[in-house]
């Protein structure tokens, strides 16, 4: 009997991860009944609500986030100073990915997120820093597409895609 | 494959716990520097971007902590505590110590740091997820002594449909676009990697546009086609091999190297990978002659034997 629990747990398990990334990859409406809500918390507990569609079907552009001081000698950052490790670094450039909503139509929503976040970093930024004003950038690097063949070889240039100059 | 080099199916769930209690464990260690700015106190989203991202009700850890009163010491917060507790679970549940209650801690811990509230997350974090998610459900059945030959093969098997899953999907999510089979992707993806790459390829490489194609459809077909690797042996040792070799890739030249640590653990213990005896010798050792097995005296066909059974009706 626990047998024909279990196996039946796991196909279930199995239909709902197949059907979360169905509806991902097909762009489906993610809409359950409320009864069903608890389903989101199992998705959550069983690391299905992330979906597998890693980098499908294509591979979006990467935000990064350039920082200018304005003052004496104006300088300029890179990266986010306050953020030492790789790991954290990288978590953080997956949360920029939101600066994606800039150039895509469909993703427009975020827009606003983007902007409040910006603000947020740029502020916090300002109270430790010594600067005038500060600028943030969220920027992406222009990559020249595979069949542009026979065309100028163009070199990778940084598009900005929102800034923010906090005074 | 060499059968002496094939995992017991009760050894495959073990194994996998105990490499991913040591990855999750490192990668906590590795974020300890920016645990205070990213969660704790000294957080730089204002709390609206950060609650944006967590479903309403759910209790993650930035609203655990909110609700504690204010502490420090010595520049010590909470965020400091749950994340040596995290790393804890995690040695614990590498060197095998308290297995179920290392398990559920870590399943929780990491609930509440990446996945209630998704603001610091990414791929690997739900990976990691789901097998502390199918450890821990395999590990309760075997502490309430279920789990003999038949539940941890079957365990082990549910473990490798949900790789399959995984894989099959991402492969899928690629196939419907042309940018993978173009190798336009594949260009995209190493020349702007999430995080600082060990290996960069240099601009001028476009030229080989034939090899970015080749292997765009190469990760096509290792994903799409996983599946065989239920098929046979043969098989499934090129097939993991093509797969862990892409995750060695995906390390050197995007930066993941967590993720890719992961995936490749995830299929060194699921495929009983020959690389695996090399690199966890020891740990397989102390499994297979710590679990308890059944054994069972062959039989003789000889029945006038003096040795062993109670053969006196015979007499």
């Amino acid at each position: 009997m626990l047998r024909l629990i279990f196996v039946l747990g796991c196909a279930i398990h199995i239909c709902m991860a197949s059907a979360y990334n169905l509806r991902i990859i097909f762009k489906l409406p993610d809409r359950l009944p409320e009864i069903f809500g608890f389903a989101y918390l199992y998705q959550d507990l069983a690391g299905l609500s992330g979906g597998y569609t890693f980098y499908g079907p294509s591979v979006g552009m990467q935000i990064q986030l350039e920082y200018i001081q304005y003052q004496k000698g104006n300088a300029t950052l890179t990266s986010e100073p306050r953020i030492q490790s790789t790991t954290g670094k990288l978590r953080l450039n997956s949360y920029l990915q939101l600066g994606s909503s800039f150039v895509d139509s469909s993703q427009s929503y975020l827009q606003d997120q983007a902007r409040a976040s910006i603000r947020s970093l740029t502020g916090g930024l300002s109270e430790i820093m010594a600067a005038d004003s500060i600028s943030c950038r969220l920027i992406t690097k222009y990559i020249p597409a595979l069949v542009q063949k026979g065309e100028p070889h163009l070199s990778s240039q940084y598009i900005i895609l929102f800034e923010y100059i906090k005074n | 494959m060499n059968k002496e080099e094939q995992l017991s199916a009760d050894t495959i769930i073990p194994i996998m716990s105990r490499g991913l209690g040591l990855l999750l464990a490192i990668d906590m260690w590795r974020l300890w520097p920016d645990l205070s700015m990213l969660f704790g106190q000294g957080t730089f989203l204002d709390e609206h971007s950060i609650s944006w991202q967590q479903r309403p009700d759910t209790l993650s850890i930035h609203t655990l902590i909110a609700n504690l009163p204010e502490y420090t010491l010595a520049s010590l917060e909470w965020i400091h505590f749950f994340g040596l507790l995290y790393i804890i679970c995690g040695l614990a549940l590498f060197f095998d110590h308290y297995r179920s209650a290392a398990m559920l801690g870590l399943i929780i811990l990491h609930y509440l740091f990446f996945i209630a509230n998704y603001t610091w997350s990414y791929g690997a974090d739900y990976l990691a997820q789901t097998g502390l998610f199918t450890g821990f459900i395999c590990c309760c059945f075997g502490s309430r002594g279920l789990l003999h030959q038949r539940w941890a093969r079957l365990g082990a098997t549910v473990f490798r449909l949900q790789l399959t899953v995984a894989y099959f999907f991402a492969g899928l999510g690629k196939a419907i676009g042309p940018t993978w089979w173009n190798g336009e992707a594949i260009w995209k993806a190493l020349q702007q990697p999430l995080s600082p790459a060990l290996i960069s390829i240099s601009l001028a490489a476009e030229q080989f546009a034939i090899i970015w194609t080749a292997l765009g459809i190469a990760i096509l077909f290792l994903e799409l086609g996983y599946p065989l690797l239920w098929i046979n042996s043969r098989l499934r040792l090129y097939i993991s091999t093509g797969i862990i070799l892409m995750h060695l890739g995906i390390a050197l030249t995007m930066g993941l190297v967590h993720f890719s640590s992961l995936m490749i653990w995830y299929n060194l213990c699921a495929w009983s990978h020959p690389l695996l005896h090399r690199i966890a010798k020891p740990i397989i050792k102390s499994l297979e002659t710590t679990e308890p097995t059944l054994q069972v005296r062959p039989a003789t066909a000889d029945l006038n034997t003096k040795e062993g059974g109670n053969n006196k009706h015979f007499k």
